[in-house]
């Protein structure tokens, strides 16, 4: 698991384009949006993508807890692992 | 005041709302189920029972839940009080604007620190006492909005209800039509007023049922596509459509809060065989001109019965029935946006003549972000700046440090610096408006009337980019750079990464002579707008040999007449290079 936590990290630096972020500055249980890393509405959106091509999830478009999903790494990885097509 | 039977299906005066509307109808629908029009008349009823017992007049409204906030708007609406609404429910941005309101309605919690505000949470679940409602006079009705201003703090925009109420019979003139049996789905907000308007009010007027929650990902928006569905979106999202795969279509799509690119536009065409209509308008004014992009330069079209001309700096000046008429100057009204114009009802957009910049649909004031970072006690100076990554624009920031602002740095590293910098500013500023990536220096490099220079700036950014194609590093880190007029003086630390240092030489990285001339002609460009490139060289002496991770100071004197650049590299170990470059000008 902390391997896909760090492959995670790694894709969201890349993704967002977040300069001068280390793997090890983002925390696994951290939330994304609001506190933590901050991010906002449009980082939600490409890290949606990003994660699509990545894992080819697919996010379920019905799935009224896709903001919990997207809360920290750790939930993240969590959904990803259940959902790997 | 009755239905107005010029388009397919009529549409009631808000003043009429929500007595008129039928007790079966189907009002909204979300995850809670559907809503019914006699529900709505309950729960306004009710609210209104209780509103009308307070004796607090301005009341904010901070909602997510869009059945919510229609529920306290018309209550408020009812029982005689000010509607107050926040352009975002950051704490501190609450806090900043708590003057403009005596209590708050909202449904999610605010965490703002706001002791003198009584607060309510919907749904209420009081007695079932409900007030009789009667015919509403929506001039009498004060409303305010929040928008950045360029002053740098969130201006407050004073308007009545009789001003949207005249704005949505337009919107239904030009386009109720379409709206005949469907449904009304959103990605906006109704807290912004093109939300308001298009999300919630023209629907609940035109009785056409609007979703209570917003679409949030590509994938709900192209799952919710249906024949009988229209979709109030925003370039946040309709640009990132282009990986979906076409589903259903929708009857009608809207897009404003920023400019939509032309590929967004495709996209939608691709998708949906529909361009969505773009609204250009702001909070000040409401809806100014729409169209649906075909090519870059498809003009927009005024509104009906708005009148325009251009100032002298090109801004667009309006005469709409849109405006407040105390907001005018002889029922004109001067905005900050400049267009050329082609005919009387038509023009292009040129950009902006203030500091403001749109990122997708907020507007964000660089003076309002540099004084949030200034008030920072690890800050001194400040300077934002727009910057394209080519995905998304974002906000960058110059900033130079106080010594507890030093000391920060150097106890947490530069990736948590900049994360603690953008957590302190989260309960001031919208997500997107947070600067995202940080340039230290030890003073914000200005002219010799003391401006700051803009190209100086934006080459501290774009340098970083050439440096992350590479993989290694291109130029030295800047610890501090002062310019005075044709001289400038920067500390800079070759680090061992440099490409400059690869294999030179193998055994002994050095600085290589010809890379310290090129660091020279490129930061002359950078701070003294040298404009020109290498024609010659003349006393050039290398004495010291540079290693990874020395500081040095280089020094720069440029002499315009003869087209000379004066450099030196020093340390506290003496002179390690100076010369003469000699440029001429760019072919």
């Amino acid at each position: 698991m902390e391997t896909l936590h760090n492959e995670i990290k790694a894709l969201i630096i890349e993704a967002l384009n977040l300069e001068d972020i280390q793997v090890e500055d983002i925390e696994t249980e951290a939330p994304l949006f609001g506190d933590g890393l901050g991010l906002d509405s449009i980082d939600a959106l490409e890290l949606g993508l990003a994660l699509k091509k990545q894992y080819n999830i697919v996010i379920d478009a019905d799935d009224t807890k896709t903001r919990e999903h997207f809360a920290s790494v750790a939930s993240l990885a969590n959904y990803i692992t259940e959902n790997k097509a | 005041m009755g239905k107005k039977e010029n388009s397919l299906i009529s549409c009631y005066s808000v003043a009429q709302l929500p007595m008129a509307l039928a007790d079966n109808s189907e009002l909204a629908w979300g995850a809670e189920g559907v809503i019914t029009g006699s529900q709505f008349k309950a729960d306004v009823g009710n609210l209104t029972h209780q509103l009308r017992q307070r004796t607090e007049s301005r009341w904010a409204l901070c909602f997510d839940n869009s059945y919510q906030f229609a529920v306290a708007l018309f209550a408020c609406c009812h029982s005689g009080k000010h509607l107050v609404l926040p352009g975002n429910y950051q704490a501190g941005a609450l806090e900043e604007i708590s003057q403009h309101f005596d209590a708050l309605l909202y449904d999610q919690p605010v965490d703002a620190n706001l002791p003198a505000t009584l607060q309510i949470q919907l749904p209420t679940h009081s007695d079932s006492t409900t007030a009789q409602l009667a015919c509403l006079t929506p001039e009498s009705i004060r409303l305010t909005l929040f928008t950045s201003g360029s002053s740098g703090t969130p201006k407050a925009i004073h308007k009545h209800l009789g001003l949207l109420d005249v704005e949505i019979q337009q919107l239904h003139l030009l386009w109720g039509n379409q709206l005949t049996g469907c449904r009304v789905a959103s990605t906006v907000s109704h807290q912004h007023i093109y939300g308001l308007l298009f999300r919630l009010l023209w629907p609940l007027c035109a009785e056409r049922p609007f979703a209570a929650e917003n679409l949030i990902y590509p994938e709900q928006v192209m799952a919710e596509a249906a024949p009988n569905t229209w979709l109030i979106s925003s370039p946040a999202l309709l640009k990132r459509l282009g990986n979906e795969a076409a589903q259903d279509k929708y009857r009608m799509m809207f897009s404003s809060g920023g400019p939509l690119p032309l590929t967004a536009a495709d996209d939608c065409q691709r998708l949906f065989n529909l361009r969505p209509m773009e609204i250009f308008g702001s909070t000040e004014t409401g809806g100014i001109a729409f169209r649906q992009q075909r090519e870059l330069t498809t003009p927009w079209q005024l509104f009906p019965g708005h009148g325009m001309r251009l100032a002298a700096d090109a801004g667009i000046v309006l005469k709409s029935s849109f405006i407040p008429a105390e907001d005018c100057q002889q029922g004109w009204y001067h905005t900050s946006d400049r267009a050329e114009l082609i005919g009387d009802h038509q023009f292009r957009l040129l950009g902006r003549t203030d500091r403001v910049v749109k990122i997708e649909e907020k507007r964000i004031s660089l003076t309002e972000v540099e004084r949030h970072l200034t008030n920072l006690e690890w800050l001194e100076e400040a300077a934002a700046l727009p910057l394209d990554d080519g995905k998304r624009l974002s906000i960058a920031a110059v900033i130079s440090l106080s010594d507890s602002g030093k000391a920060e740095i150097a106890k947490l590293g530069k990736g948590k610096f900049n994360l603690a910098l953008r957590s302190r500013l989260r309960s001031y500023l919208e997500p997107v408006g947070i600067p995202r990536r940080f340039r230290i220096v030890e003073q914000i490099p200005v002219n010799s009337q003391g401006k700051r220079l803009y190209q100086a700036l934006v080459q501290l950014f774009s340098d970083q980019e050439k440096e992350k194609n590479r993989m290694v590093r291109v130029l030295p880190q800047i610890l501090h750079s002062d310019v005075q007029g044709n001289t400038a003086r920067i500390e800079l630390q070759p680090d061992a990464d440099l490409l400059d240092f690869q294999g030179h030489f193998p055994q002994f990285a050095l600085l290589p002579g010809v890379t310290q001339i090129d660091w020279a002609i490129r930061f002359a460009a950078a701070l003294l707008s040298t404009d020109g490139r290498f024609a010659g060289m003349e006393v050039i002496k290398f004495q010291e040999p540079i290693t990874p991770g020395a500081r040095v100071t280089l020094e720069l004197s440029w002499a315009e007449d003869k087209q000379k650049l004066t450099f030196s590299y020093s340390s506290p170990l003496g002179m390690h290079s100076s010369g003469r470059i000699k440029l001429e000008p760019n072919a």
